[in-house]
């Protein structure tokens, strides 16, 4: 009898034992962080105010894209209905951002295809709200499982009566096994002669996918009944099922798994859980017992019989009523899978740029794990709409150029004039497949993109040169020990005599430029390049002033920010703000300027480049944009006809846009009749700000002999009588500016170096 | 205690008889790393243009200087009036971009530093070239301390100021503050006579 008593006493030490260990692994998991969530990646939310150039074909986009649905009564988040004329009701989901929380409200927006005229909402005219940003990708770890974490609250009653009545009933009673689950399933096994029902509880189908693999063996029925026991002591009801509703596996999206009800609502109906219907929330239900074999998509009308059959089973346990369950019955599965939620990333080329920025400050395991919310500053509707222009365009240039379809390739990038963000890149034709991009990878010579950077440096010299100073178009010959003379030519192999410096950059003449960049000095030119954002070493050799430097698209974006914005260079940032999966902020990108060259040249840079649209080589973007707009831009042509270039801004935006061949052979096209004509068909979509330079501090505007029109010119320094004299003969002293400390004598009295030493 | 231990003994081995099928997967979970805090120290970048200001146009042949007006230091911020008058066609209204600063001011009251300073940015992104709210920015960097992004903040501004001279000093006046806090004390003068030259 004591043997006996000792014997159990053992028997029970080892089961405590066992169990301590067990709780061990259950308590790690249940409390420490139970998912690998992948960071989930956003658009900029859309900010609607009075004024904004919105349009109600963009908000109608935006609004779809969300997922809200057009209804008759607009009652609840999620919903909208368009209403005669121009408005468009709206009832907003509310989202907590960064900077503060936006509740749900339902509004009325005036818009029409201008922008936005006003937003009434319950309590009067309001000045500003954004709707949710849009999710564009995720960052996924190597196997790839996909989840939009809930909370318990965040659970519809009705879906969980429906789960429970199909996979659990007495899961509010039991202790983490069930008795009667089990003789229910007992009994239904042995009158069937083999496994037809499981006896398993919520928490132990819970316990099987967090810890266990599922081999079928005596030790793991074992394990799995103690750590429910052990769960269901430690943890609630509530707990338990908040994270069952969270892991459980309800489908697969290529390579992407689906776990939880949250996701399984945006990816069958692109709408968040609470938003779901009756039938929607029986059909998520119905997928628990096997997804792959309700897959409602391959197998709709399996689907649907279980899904109807969780619908009279809601019923029959009082969780609705039965016209409920027959109402809803008759409805169709109503899936919502849009191309968009096909588990890959909705706009690769931009998501490759938001991965390496990423990559500079977070680790890898970090990104795919902690269920980062990552909010970008991609514009969905300028990003769409770059695309359709370039794939477009591209294939309007073949048409009519007789070209092999597909020969062509291109890259555009849009980022924001002043703010730095970058609002769309798109990396080729196919622009929804991951590939090439050609906006970050493709590193291509940029032609006469240098030269504006070259008049840049000029121009930061007012005592010597001005928008009118006459430069020299004659040949020119550059006689350099070991190597070949060099002789450019201009493009259209003549010369043209005396130009002023504005009318060399409009109308991109080679001697000229050559001639200017050599005076400037090579390295001058070369620094200028790099305050103006060109971080990639180069070699400064003469070359170098015709464009023998290669940049790619997204580079180019940035050298041509700094000279739109004054000279004030704002890093190009594509994340605004990272936060943790509690909303909590990790770290924020700030807007930041740096004073990258004076203001001054950079405004009077930016005249030049408005008439190199007005009257020089991108004449033909009035096609495309109305004059008014004052856009300014550079063509960009290479040798051979390689590469077609033209970067260029609005009011609002700085564009980039380049097309050529990937096998790098001569594409026939000048930068004005390839890139101009992408940049003018993607700009023209995109309703752009006019540019209105605005007269800075010591910039006068005055007339002179040289030009009928009056110019601005820097640091009050205005050329009078010799105004229209040649760089050569101010040289020789034949003629000296009577403004006050702006001879070039004195300079050169004061140590200044000549900047007219032709080496 | 035993007794119930037992009892879920038996429980178990009945249970695995019922047996029940479907397979789940296991993630590790990483460790959280915290990276990347606001404030990537930056350059300090001088020069300006400085002197006067404005605009003019002469009858042809003859080339003039007009030196601007003095200003007068006696006017205050722009505020809505001066943000209508600059306000074209398609763009925010003036409530949009005032209801924002309002935010902006209350958060800095209440010593909300950074979420004065996002209220800013989204202003900003609603008005990119409204040199008001650049200054108002700045002003913000400045009291958190990040001077070196106050001082390209504040030139900026003046960038985008146009005839806006009580503007253009206030920025002037920042920066001399900046300058200040640097232990740059000629710099601070400096801006202070730009200040007071408008």
């Amino acid at each position: 009898m004591t043997r006996l008593f000792f014997v159990g006493l053992l028997f029970a030490a080892i089961l405590g034992a066992y169990m301590h260990h067990l709780n061990g692994i259950v308590r790690v998991k249940f409390e420490g962080k139970r998912w690998a969530v992948p960071a989930h990646v956003f658009a900029r939310p859309l900010e609607i105010f009075p004024g904004s150039a919105v349009t109600r074909a963009q908000l109608l986009a935006e609004i779809n894209e969300l997922g809200y649905r057009p209804v008759q009564q607009v009652d609840s988040p999620g919903t909208y209905a368009e209403r005669e004329g121009k408005g468009i009701s709206l009832h907003s989901r509310g989202f907590s951002y960064w900077d503060g929380v936006d509740p749900p409200r339902l509004v009325e927006i005036d818009a029409d295809d201008k922008g936005v005229k006003a937003i009434r909402g319950a309590q009067g005219n309001l000045d500003l709200m954004r709707l949710e940003p849009v999710q564009i990708g995720s960052i996924y770890p190597a196997h790839r499982e996909d989840r939009v974490l809930l909370r318990y609250e965040d659970l519809p009653p009705t879906l969980i009566g429906a789960l429970l009545a199909a996979e659990d009933r007495d899961y509010f009673d039991h202790f983490g096994i069930s008795l009667k689950g089990i003789s229910r399933a007992m009994l239904a096994n042995l009158k069937a002669g083999r496994t037809v029902q499981g006896g398993s509880t919520l928490t132990q189908q819970l316990v099987k996918n967090f810890f266990l693999t599922s081999e079928r063996s005596l030790k793991r029925k074992l394990n799995e009944a103690l750590m429910a026991i052990l769960i269901d002591y430690f943890y609630t009801k509530e707990d338990i099922l908040q994270a069952y509703a969270n892991e459980i596996y309800l489908g697969q999206d290529g390579q992407r798994a689906i776990h939880g009800f949250g996701l399984a609502a945006r990816f069958y109906f692109n709408r968040p859980l609470p938003e779901l219907s009756l039938k929607d929330q029986a059909l998520l239900v119905a997928l628990i017992r096997g997804p792959s074999h309700y897959n409602p998509v391959r197998n709709p009308e399996r689907a649907r019989e279980r899904r109807d059959l969780i619908l009279d089973l809601m019923a029959s346990h009082g969780i609705i009523q039965p016209d409920q369950a027959e109402a809803s019955k008759r409805e169709p599965l109503g899936l919502e899978i849009s191309r968009h939620t096909t588990g890959g990333n909705k706009f690769p080329a931009f998501m490759d740029l938001v991965s390496r920025q990423l990559s500079r400050d977070y680790h890898e395991e970090d990104l795919n794990s902690e269920g980062l919310r990552i909010y970008t500053t991609l514009d969905p509707w300028v990003q769409s709409q770059a695309q359709e222009a370039l794939a477009q365009q591209l294939a309007e240039i073949e048409k009519q150029r007789r070209k092999t379809p597909g020969t062509l390739e291109g890259a555009l990038v849009v980022v924001g004039r002043d703010s730095g963000e970058v609002q769309a890149v798109v990396g080729g034709r196919q622009a929804a497949f991951e590939g090439f991009n050609r906006a970050l990878d493709s590193v291509r010579s940029i032609g006469s993109l240098i030269k504006p950077p070259i008049y840049l440096t000029a121009l930061s010299m007012p005592e010597l040169y001005s928008l009118v100073t006459p430069l020299s178009d004659e040949p020119y010959t550059l006689k350099q020990r070991g190597a070949p003379d060099w002789s450019p030519q201009n493009y259209d192999g003549k010369t043209h005599g005396n130009p002023m410096l504005y009318e060399a950059l409009a109308k991109s003449y080679n001697l000229a430029t050559v001639r200017l960049g050599m005076q400037l000095g090579v390295g001058h030119v070369a620094e200028t390049l790099r305050a103006l954002g060109v971080g990639r070493s180069f070699n400064e050799l003469p070359s170098m002033l015709l464009g023998a430097i290669s940049l790619t698209p997204l580079e180019v974006a940035q050298v041509y920010q700094t000279m739109a914005s004054g000279g004030y260079r704002t890093p190009l940032r594509t994340i605004r703000e990272v936060l943790n999966q509690e909303g909590k902020p990790l770290s924020r990108y700030p807007l930041d300027v740096q004073q990258s060259v004076r203001p001054a040249p950079a405004y009077l840079t930016s005249v030049a480049m408005q008439r190199v649209v007005s009257e020089g080589t991108a004449t033909s973007l009035r096609k495309w944009l109305p004059r008014e707009l004052g856009i300014a831009g550079k063509t960009g042509t290479t040798d051979e006809l390689r590469d077609s270039w033209f970067a260029g801004f609005s009011g609002d935006k700085v564009m980039v846009a380049w097309v050529g061949r990937d096998d790098n052979k001569p594409s026939g096209l000048t930068g004005a009749s390839g890139a101009l004509q992408v940049w003018g068909n993607a700009m023209s979509r995109m309703a752009p700000e006019p540019l209105d330079l605005i007269p800075l501090e010591g910039v006068v505007f005055a007339q002179t002999p040289c030009t009928s029109m009056a110019m601005p010119f820097a640091d009050n320094i205005v050329p009078t009588e010799g105004g229209c004299a040649t760089a050569d003969e101010w040289l020789n002293g034949e003629w000296l500016p009577d403004q006050e400390g702006a001879a070039p004598a004195s300079r050169n009295n004061n140590g200044w170096k000549n900047p007219w030493e032709i080496p | 205690m035993m007794h119930r231990m037992l009892l879920i003994l038996g429980l178990i081995l009945l249970q695995t008889l019922a047996l029940t099928g479907c397979g789940g997967s296991a993630t590790r979970p990483a460790p959280v790393t915290d990276s990347a805090v606001e404030g990537a120290g930056q350059q300090e970048q001088q020069a300006q243009t400085f002197g006067y200001v404005d605009s003019g146009f002469s009858g042809f042949g003859q080339a003039q200087v007009y030196a601007s007006q003095s200003p007068n230091p006696q006017r205050a911020l722009p505020q809505e009036a001066e943000l209508k008058e600059r306000a074209p066609a398609n763009e925010p209204s003036s409530n949009t971009v005032l209801a924002l600063m309002q935010t902006a001011e209350g958060q800095e009251q209440a010593g909300n530093l950074a979420g004065a300073a996002a209220t800013l940015e989204r202003a900003l992104r609603v008005q990119p070239r409204n040199a008001v709210l650049w200054y108002q920015l700045a002003n913000v960097r400045f009291k958190q301390g990040q001077y070196a992004r106050a001082n390209s903040l504040a030139g900026k501004s003046n960038a985008l100021a146009g005839s806006n001279p009580s503007l253009r000093r206030n920025n002037w006046l920042l920066i001399a503050k900046i300058k200040r806090a640097q232990g740059d004390e000629y710099g601070a003068r400096e801006a202070e006579i730009k200040a007071r030259e408008g």
